[in-house]
């Protein structure tokens, strides 16, 4: 799990659509296209002529799935090209907007699942006495909602001039918002028994849950890039991010059952609940890079680059969890009253930072074959600390019903706390090395090859250290003036440590097809392993001018 | 200079540890705060103190003290600890104390006791736990503050025993009439006490006679001994009719030794020890009703019949109070709703209970103490020949 915090912690980097184009990621990284050098704003003038991209282009996640009509339905639009002499823009844009209905558990009288918001009625008519007439009703109303609500909203603007000293401008914003309702904590169930001898309720319960599950993340970045020199480049590239992460549930409950509704006798059980889950994380990321191109006689062209990313990211203020129960009860005799409440509030950091060297060696053998390839040294060290304080009480008081107040009578308090620290420090190195080929089988379809062995080495050290805590402490105050205190015993985990070092060898090995059609229309193929099943193949189409 | 620069050597390392030792599970907050008692003194209280030291002359002796809880051992100082001489008046002086920690016992000793005298130890309130909670002289379990909650214990040396004085407050351990009706239309009240009474306090002002309106009935004393008094009313009773028996506590004193601490000497009306403003004793009593009406109804039986309860009592029953609110049987889910059925047979009322949904599990039934008879009276459930009293209703469990 730990190393798929980290995973995802780089991920979580990633952008809001495709990072290489479809004949970078066919080659193992080692040939890169447009696509490539547009998302470098330092990049764009490299780009002769102008590029529009659409949703044929596939650029969001490059999963779509065109021949079986199997999309995520983003909106895409994006381009480039030369709006003034040395003046270029680069421009990607999708939006996407989701809301699905999802099976609530419920069924139709035929057994059909019922999806989105659904709501069964159950009637039973019973003859309780056995005089052969109908004298009691039981109805019961359940209603479950069952939705994800999905919004995403991602765009990358580059601006560049510059011809053989080319200077780039970046501005990237990503928004993903996802919502879920869960069917098992989004429902409201009703139970109303009557009887029919004197037509009046006898018994009511209500039992009704909303939880709403939210999760939101925020980018917004800037980075800037140069190139310096064509043959022989020199790139130097600055950004800064602000992100924003945040995790959000809340929920409200409320039970009741009236044993006797309308009636001056008073027996019920009423339970309130809430729960609400509040992190978020909002910091900034820093990326720097110094590249090297060096294009040499014979169709070789070698890059060097060293990259540095530097990531903060801090819970804000309002991190908490806050859960409480109410209950108010007759008793036989008396009545009951009180709550439970656990509030937890979270501070910590997540922090750490990628230093990668990499290189990349292109040879043009012939006018059909390319051959090339790299190296990756990549070292990353991130820390992620979070502390928690929770304090949980309580209050139940009981009272006899006998109108005075004597030792039978009695008020429960109670309180206790722990803090604790968790703390993961996680150091990743890793050595890849990719190869890929380009094979123009006939004018002009190409084959593309690729692959990478990547060798990663984990050493990651998890930690959950008790820093304080008081004690369950409980109090009884009697009706009487009289009360009583205690503390209960504590055996407590009060500390463990993990360390794993594993090491993960693993080679990728990619394909894919590029197919330029006439000047103005350029198609890319991935995953058509199985040619007469078109299923699974991935299409990305770029229209040049 | 040597010495020195080891003990910034260990400071650095003590400092450049990861995790400081020291911040392991600390505690943030106090423990249970109940109020400590003494639960122990040897000798005991009123016991001979007995020479430890034959051979020496004098009285060598400890006083020893046990706790209910771990003491702040800073409060246990002589300030707050004071032995009187109560043979002579005067306060001690040059004991020694000293306090087990794991014991939790106070050790009080003296090399020169002086003989045949009486001692008086008063523990303060600011003696206190680790928590800080003050001392519960009495040990009811109420912070009544100082001198209510003083600790106190005595002893004698030789012959000193006459000179005791007591620890506790007089009470009142018997009194008549009883709280139950069908009591004499001119009753003796007598209150009779656990030790000797100031009489001059037993009297017809500090003990008073009101009918059901409040009003005050005039009665006589008719004796009074130490640990007695008996009044009667000036004129006969109401036929059945409520009286309150009030005794101001506050001003009733007892006869005691003069060097009693002085809040000791009056009544303790609520028998929870001292306190700073002692609650009159009340109790009442129904006059007997020469008319033979003067019997409140009682639950005698209560059965399952089909679909429901049947409820039976010893008395005619105003069927007007015989509702939803006043007799209720629950089930397994709770309360059952019924169509209730009163009716009279003889000197009997009966309720029948029918359910208006199916019942589940054993059936708990209820009758209120606010059920009334024929006859005007509440029901009578703690047997005491009066109805409606706070502990009167009826419930059966289990049916």
């Amino acid at each position: 799990m730990k190393y798929l915090s980290a995973i995802l912690f780089t991920v979580s980097l990633a952008l809001g659509y495709l990072p290489s184009s479809f004949r970078n990621l066919s080659t193992a990284g080692v040939f890169d296209d447009d696509y490539d050098l547009m998302l470098d704003p330092g990049r764009i003038p490299e780009i002769e002529g102008y590029r529009l991209y659409t949703n044929l282009s596939n650029l969001v996640t490059g999963l779509e799935r065109p021949f079986v009509n199997q999309s995520v339905n983003y909106f895409l639009l994006g381009g480039s090209g030369e709006f003034m002499k040395h003046r270029y823009l680069g421009l990607i844009f999708d939006n996407y907007s989701l809301n699905d209905p999802l099976p609530t558990g419920l069924f139709t009288r035929e057994g059909d699942t019922i999806f989105g918001d659904g709501e069964v009625v159950n009637t039973q008519w019973l003859d309780t006495d056995g005089d052969g007439s109908f004298d009691y009703i039981i109805n019961d109303r359940e209603h479950r909602s069952a939705w994800d609500r999905n919004r995403e909203l991602n765009f990358y603007l580059g601006l560049a001039f510059g011809k053989d000293n080319r200077f780039g401008f970046g501005f990237i914003h990503e928004d993903d918002r996802l919502r879920n309702f869960d069917p098992q904590v989004n429902y409201q169930i009703e139970r109303e028994e009557s009887t029919l001898i004197e037509t009046r309720l006898t018994y009511l319960k209500g039992d009704t849950l909303t939880t709403m599950d939210e999760t939101n993340h925020a980018r917004n970045s800037i980075i800037f890039s140069s190139w310096f020199g064509r043959e022989s480049a020199f790139n130097l590239s600055l950004g800064l991010g602000m992100i924003q992460s945040d995790s959000l549930t809340e929920a409200d409950g409320y039970y009741f059952e009236d044993r006797n509704p309308g009636g001056d006798t008073l027996d019920y059980v009423k339970i309130s609940s809430g729960d609400t889950f509040h992190i978020p994380y909002s910091g900034f990321e820093i990326p720097a890079r110094i590249g090297l191109l060096k294009k040499r006689t014979g169709g070789w062209e070698s890059e060097y680059y060293l990259d540095f990313r530097y990531l903060s990211l801090g819970v804000t203020g309002d991190g908490a969890r806050n859960t409480i129960s109410m209950v108010d009860s007759t008793c036989r005799p008396g009545t009951a009253s009180g709550y439970d409440s656990i509030t937890t509030t979270y501070s910590g950091k997540r922090s750490g930072y990628t230093v990668r060297f990499s290189t990349r060696q292109r040879f043009t053998l012939s006018k059909r074959f390319a051959f090339g390839f790299g190296l990756s040294l990549t070292n990353s060290v991130l820390t992620d600390e979070l502390f928690d304080s929770t304090a949980q009480s309580g209050r139940y008081a009981y009272d006899d019903g006998d109108g005075v107040s004597t030792a039978n009578d009695s008020t429960v308090t109670y309180t206790e706390m722990e803090y604790w620290q968790k703390k993961t420090t996680s150091v990743v190195r890793s050595i890849s090395i990719p190869v890929g080929m380009e094979f123009k089988l006939i004018e002009p379809v190409t084959l593309r090859l690729g692959a990478r062995h990547t060798t990663t080495y984990y050493d990651v050290v998890t930690t959950e250290n008790l820093k304080g805590f008081d004690p369950r402490k409980t109090r009884v105050e009697y009706g009487d003036g009289s009360y009583s205190e205690w503390i209960d015993d504590e055996k407590l985990q009060s500390g463990t440590r993990e360390e794993d070092s594993p090491t993960t060898h693993k080679t990728d090995y990619y394909y894919g097809l590029g197919i330029a059609i006439g000047k103005n229309l350029q198609l890319d193929l991935m995953y058509f392993n199985n040619l007469v099943n078109l299923a699974n193949w991935r299409l990305s189409a770029t229209l040049k001018f | 200079m040597m010495r020195w620069v080891i003990l910034l050597g260990v400071l650095i390392l003590f400092i450049s540890c990861p995790e400081n030792p020291l911040e392991k599970f600390p505690l943030t907050e106090t423990g249970a705060a109940n109020l400590p008692r003494i639960t122990a003194v040897d000798p005991a209280n009123g016991a001979e103190l007995k020479d430890d030291n034959p051979n020496q002359s004098g009285i060598q002796a400890t006083v020893t003290i046990t706790f209910s809880d771990y003491m702040d051992e800073t409060t246990l100082t002589t300030d707050n600890i004071e032995i009187l001489n109560t043979t002579t008046g005067s306060k001690l002086t040059g004991f020694e104390l000293n306090y087990n920690k794991t014991g939790r016992k106070l050790y009080i000793r003296h090399e020169d006791w002086p003989d045949d005298a009486a001692y008086l130890i008063t523990l303060k309130t600011a003696i206190k736990n680790t928590y800080g909670s003050p001392l519960d002289g009495d040990g009811d379990n109420i912070d009544d503050g100082s001198p209510y909650d003083d600790g106190l214990t005595t002893f004698y040396t030789g012959a000193g025993s006459g000179d005791l004085v007591p620890t506790d407050q007089p009470t009142i351990t018997d009194a008549t009439p009883p709280q139950k009706n069908n009591q004499s239309h001119l009753p003796s009240i007598t209150l009779t006490f656990s030790t000797n009474m100031d009489t001059a306090t037993l009297t017809t002002s500090t003990i008073n006679l009101l009918n059901s309106d409040s009003n005050s009935v005039s009665i006589t004393r008719v004796s009074v001994t130490p640990t007695q008094v008996t009044f009667q009313p000036t004129d006969s009773l109401d036929n059945f009719r409520k009286y309150y028996v009030v005794v101001k506590s506050s001003q009733i004193k007892a006869s005691y030794p003069t060097h009693t601490p002085s809040y000791l000497f009056y009544l303790d009306g609520d028998r929870d020890g001292p306190e700073a403003d002692e609650p009159d004793s009340v109790w009442y009593f129904y006059t007997d009703d020469t008319t033979g009406h003067d019997e409140p109804p009682h639950v005698t039986d209560a059965q399952k019949i089909t679909g429901g309860v049947k409820i039976t009592l010893d008395q005619r029953m105003d069927g007007s109070t015989i509702t939803a609110t006043t007799v209720r049987v629950y089930d397994e889910t709770g309360y059952i709703p019924g169509r209730i059925v009163t009716y009279n047979d003889g000197n009997n009322g009966y309720i029948e209970y029918y359910f208006l949904r199916g019942a589940t599990g054993k059936l708990d039934v209820f009758v209120s103490r606010e059920a009334t008879s024929e006859d005007g009276l509440k029901l009578d459930s703690n047997n005491n020949g009066i109805g409606g009293e706070f502990d009167d209703d009826y419930w059966k469990y289990g049916l």
